[in-house]
């Protein structure tokens, strides 16, 4: 953990053109550029909006002390993380197998490559939530600002939980390259079972009869804890409570002390292994 | 005498497998992860490199070279034994590592030369000489997919050449460019030797083995038998040639 912190420090202007060749690369030769990373969060809104907005409407409280009740804006603070943190997962376990080339002719240190996935997620991200921001400003008032500070706290919290996830995937990856397929699937149920485009008050009303546990394991997922805090902040306007916050801070950290010994353990056989 | 590079009983075994099971289908169908065999690429290789010289591994395709090379240059970690090399080492295995082709040939300086552990200051520094070197001034700001092979990798030779390395890895297979492009390297390389600086060159190639077998007094028929026994790799010596040195990796079988 220590020593990839180091390797990151010591070669910063290797991330830094990392990142900025996933960035720029990533929307080069389209015509619209930059703005098609808001197309796909603009269409998943639309779809779900009109589904689970007007079809099948979900029951919701207002946001609280807010008073917000928008569904598209409520369904987006939770939707943005979530689209961040797969996306981040989908570049950093690719990272590896898609620079074998540059992994077997030369030596950097290889988190670099990891990181800059997340990092150039964390570009697209930024600009996200800065639109979302502006939509809960024009629609919900100058209390959302507030919360920025707080947001942004969250957003590097999450970052940091998505690369552990990452490193985990990653090297999982370059032994079986199956994890590619196989971590759609994982994240189609993950989204499900997280409450994104539902309450997370419906699973505790509908699992009571069943027994208290049912819920209690539900939170368990970290990205619900996430899901949460990002909505009490953002749609509520208020502290979210310090329970899911420290639930964030130890999936966190747990995801990144394995994801780095998972990592340091394979960092100096890849040039082989891949 | 300083030594640059020490090499210490180094070996390197990899598998060669005969079926490779990179699924989670083969490893569940046939519970074992793959079935190989084990393979000495290198094995109890010691020398040293004396710092500021130039020095030459030789050896057949297959014998062991390049990934000695790469254990130097970090890339491989070797199974058994130690490296240490003293100073910034600076590996060309490959020209224009991590290039994408999208992007226009000045971020691709920045990206590469960043890969090849230089920081923002220097190649802000060196920019302007690195373009110079290559000859491609008038396209530096085309993405380097529209470039020709030679322009290509001449941005690339350049990049590398300038990481200002104290000890400095070269594979051959960067005999590169036009006649003029490869004097030029040439050129840099004695500039390399004469401002102390280490090179290890790695080398299949004809010229140098008839150099090889020159040093050695032996007679041309016995040039091409230079040989090398893969598994059973060894430096048996080396020679001085003013600033030079060469090593011949493994075992000349038929001297």
């Amino acid at each position: 953990m220590i020593g990839l912190l180091r390797d990151l420090r010591e070669s910063r202007d290797l991330l830094a053109n990392l990142t900025n060749r996933e960035v720029k690369g990533k929307y080069k030769r389209t015509a619209l550029g930059q703005a098609w990373s808001l197309a796909n969060p603009i269409a998943l809104m639309i779809i779900y909006t009109a589904v689970f907005g007007f079809i099948l409407p979900i029951p919701r409280e207002p946001g609280d002390p807010s008073g917000l009740s928008v569904f598209a804006l409520w369904l987006m603070c939770g939707l943005l993380p979530w689209t961040f943190f797969t996306g981040t997962v989908n570049a950093g376990m690719i990272a590896l197998t898609s620079n074998e080339n540059l992994i077997k002719k030369v030596w950097f240190p290889r988190i670099n490559l990891i990181a800059a996935g997340s990092l150039a997620t964390l570009y697209s991200w930024l600009i996200e939530m800065g639109v979302l921001a502006v939509a809960l400003l024009v629609v919900g008032g100058p209390r959302v600002l507030v919360f920025l500070p707080l947001v942004l706290v969250a957003m590097a919290l999450l970052t940091l939980f998505a690369t552990g996830v990452s490193m985990i995937f990653s090297i999982a990856n370059v032994h079986f390259r199956d994890m590619q397929h196989l971590s759609q699937i994982l994240f189609q149920m993950w989204f499900y079972v997280t409450p994104i485009l539902y309450p997370a008050s419906l699973v505790q009303e509908g699992t009571r009869g069943i027994g208290a546990w049912v819920f209690e394991v539900y939170q368990l997922n970290p990205m619900a804890r996430f899901v949460e805090v990002f909505r009490n902040l953002l749609y509520d306007q208020r502290l979210p409570e310090l329970d899911s916050v420290l639930h964030c801070v130890g999936w966190t950290v747990v995801v990144l002390v394995v994801g780095a010994r998972v990592f340091r353990r394979s960092e100096a056989r890849l040039a082989e292994l891949l | 005498m300083t030594a640059a590079i020490r090499v210490e009983d180094v070996s390197k075994r990899f598998r060669v497998y005969h079926e490779r099971n990179q699924s989670l289908k083969s490893v569940v169908m046939r519970r074992r992860r793959a079935r190989y065999e084990e393979f000495w690429a290198l094995k109890d290789v010691s020398f040293e490199v004396t710092s500021g010289r130039t020095f030459g591994l030789i050896g057949d395709n297959g014998s062991g070279k390049s990934t000695l090379l790469k254990c130097i240059a970090g890339i491989l970690t070797p199974d058994k034994g130690s490296i240490t090399a003293t100073g910034r080492t600076a590996a060309l295995l490959e020209v224009g590592s991590g290039f994408h082709p999208e992007l226009s040939g000045r971020d691709n300086v920045y990206l590469n030369a960043s890969i090849l552990g230089m920081s923002r200051k220097e190649i802000d520094a060196k920019f302007d000489e690195i373009v110079a070197f290559s000859g491609v001034e008038k396209f530096i700001d085309q993405p380097v997919k529209d470039y020709s092979s030679g322009m290509y990798v001449r941005l690339g030779f350049s990049v590398a050449i300038h990481v200002d390395p104290e000890i400095l890895l070269v594979d051959e297979v960067l005999a590169v460019g036009d006649a003029g492009f490869q004097e030029k390297c040439l050129e840099k390389f004695a500039q390399f030797r004469r401002e102390g600086r280490t090179v290890v060159v790695v080398s299949h190639s004809v010229a140098i083995r008839t150099a090889v077998g020159v040093t050695l007094g032996l007679p041309s028929a016995a040039w091409g038998s230079l040989r090398i026994a893969p598994a059973s790799l060894s430096i048996v010596r080396w020679w001085e040639d003013g600033a030079r040195e060469v090593a011949l990796v493994g075992m000349p079988t038929d001297v």
